[in-house]
């Protein structure tokens, strides 16, 4: 299976975890499976590819607790399934709160394990602080994240090399290079953002204009 | 606190623009005391250059190194943060309190060696100091040692029982560890400590319902409920909560009919502000809330 990701997705992500620099930060990836079998498949099927087309910012500082949690899943499906077409969940995004923490803690394995019991190519994308740095260096790769999928004991493991995750768009880290010399990450709404204002938008509908 | 941001924000796009009163945006930021280093550490730093404005501050310019010092270290400015730490070390030589500021030079610098001595010979002769022994959390805490700055956290505790940043920390520190109950226990402190603060009532609603099972649902309930009154009918999460709450009192089994008649009144009430609130605050996500407060 592989995992593209799109412009979109990966900038905002990218703001979101910019945004909140002393804290973690996580958020929900949208998208959809194109080629060979469906998404509901247990088996791998190399010719599919799992698009991550959008992401939704969730909460920043405290992450574990369960009913927003919930809350956030069910409106994200409700509103993706019912005005864009195929578009599900497909995973969850994390970056650690220290910049040094390479590990995939038990919080991230246990919102991935639930998006699993749904979609079972579900991934898991863990920012590396350290790589932001080199971004403007980073030409087509994804510069900044480990990608993490389920392996057949249902533990998370990181997918070998790095063509496993790809950009859709070539343009993606210079338009993230730029938005941060600009401070665009400053215009970025997360659910917890939306929680205590909900004039706040999560969808972040004006982010990119 | 919210007409604190907006005035905080409006200094701050003055000051940015190079003709607000930094002073006053300094004093406004440690008063809020937030975090908003780089800011802080540019302006204060133009400021404290600056020795007109500098002897403006009057009594006020050793609180202003020190913040700005600590400012300084956030963003990795340690040349800015050492000129700071000088200044203050010339006026107060023998003070804990700026040999604080030397150990989170060398924290700053990942020489935790270095800060773990400085913190050491402080607490040679001031053995509860609580500034330093806060210092030996973070210290934990920043080399990703949790379970560390748990015990650390747990023996200030034992000497400083009443700091509720303390709990609050250490309710933190166990929730991204995943050990719900020690972090409930934390909560049930910091409620003891201040009963009327409704954040405290819905962090331990939050951390109940997280925990689950039917008694813990029903209690996580009552404190959404509280947590909606000592906030005057306002805060979403609690609103959200009694009815998460209630659906999921109701899919559990062994429910008694005088639950069920208490758990209608408080979350129909609270979906009913819910959808208010979204028609006249977010119309466009009035109808997604409305469809999912059904359910």
């Amino acid at each position: 299976m592989k995992y593209q990701i799109s412009q979109t997705a990966y900038v905002k992500l990218a703001l979101h975890a910019l945004k909140h620099r002393s804290a973690a930060v996580n958020g929900i990836l949208v998208g959809r499976v194109s080629g060979g079998g469906g998404g509901g498949g247990a088996e791998e099927d190399s010719a599919s590819t799992v698009s991550i087309v959008d992401c939704v910012p969730l909460f920043h500082g405290q992450l574990g607790l369960l009913p927003m949690l919930e809350l956030a899943l069910t409106q994200i499906e409700e509103y993706f399934s019912s005005h864009q077409e195929g578009l599900s969940i497909v995973g969850c995004y994390h970056a650690n709160e220290r910049f040094d923490d390479y590990d995939l803690s038990g919080i991230p394995r246990k919102i991935g394990d639930h998006i699993a019991r749904y979609f079972s190519s579900a991934c898991v994308l863990l920012l590396d602080n350290r790589l932001l740095e080199s971004l403007a260096k980073a030409g087509k790769k994804p510069a900044f994240s480990q990608l993490f999928t389920r392996d057949s004991s249902r533990g998370w493991r990181s997918a070998p090399g790095s063509s496993d995750l790809v950009l859709a768009e070539s343009t993606a880290n210079e338009i993230l290079y730029d938005y941060i010399l600009e401070g665009r990450e400053q215009s970025v709404t997360d659910f917890d953002d939306h929680l205590d204002d909900i004039s706040k938008d999560w969808l972040n509908p004006g982010l990119f204009d | 606190m919210g007409e604190g941001i907006t005035e905080v924000d409006r200094l701050e796009a003055l000051v940015d623009e190079g003709v607000g009163d930094v002073a006053r945006y300094l004093a406004l930021i440690r008063k809020l005391k937030l975090r908003r280093s780089s800011k802080v550490a540019k302006h204060g730093m133009e400021l404290l250059r600056n020795s007109s404005a500098r002897a403006k501050l009057g009594a006020d310019v050793w609180t202003v190194y020190e913040q700005v010092a600590i400012a300084a270290l956030d963003c990795q400015c340690l040349t800015a943060a050492k000129e700071c730490i000088g200044a203050l070390l010339k006026k107060f030589p023998d003070s804990t309190r700026v040999g604080r500021l030397e150990g989170m030079w060398f924290e700053a610098r990942g020489s935790w060696q270095q800060a773990e001595k400085v913190y050491a010979s402080i607490l040679e002769e001031h053995p509860t100091d609580a500034r330093i022994l806060k210092r030996k959390i973070a210290m934990a805490k920043a080399q990703g040692n949790l379970m560390g700055a748990v015990d650390e956290m747990n023996k200030y505790l034992e000497l400083f029982m009443a700091d509720h940043e303390c709990w609050k920390e250490l309710a933190d520190v166990y929730l991204a560890l995943q050990m719900y109950k020690q972090a409930a226990f934390c909560y049930e402190e910091l409620i003891l400590v201040q009963p009327a603060n409704a954040l405290f009532h819905l962090g331990y609603a939050e951390i109940l319902y997280t925990i689950g099972g039917l008694e813990n649902l029903k209690t996580a309930k009552k404190y959404y409920a509280s947590a909606i009154e000592l906030s005057g009918g306002k805060n979403m999460r609690a609103l959200y909560g009694v009815c998460l709450c209630a659906a999921g009192i109701n899919q559990a089994k062994g429910r008694n009919v005088k639950d069920e008649k208490e758990n209608s009144t408080v979350h129909t009430l609270a979906a009913d502000v819910i959808k208010r609130e979204y028609r006249l605050k977010a119309p466009k996500k009035a109808s997604l809330a409305a469809s999912i407060l059904e359910a």
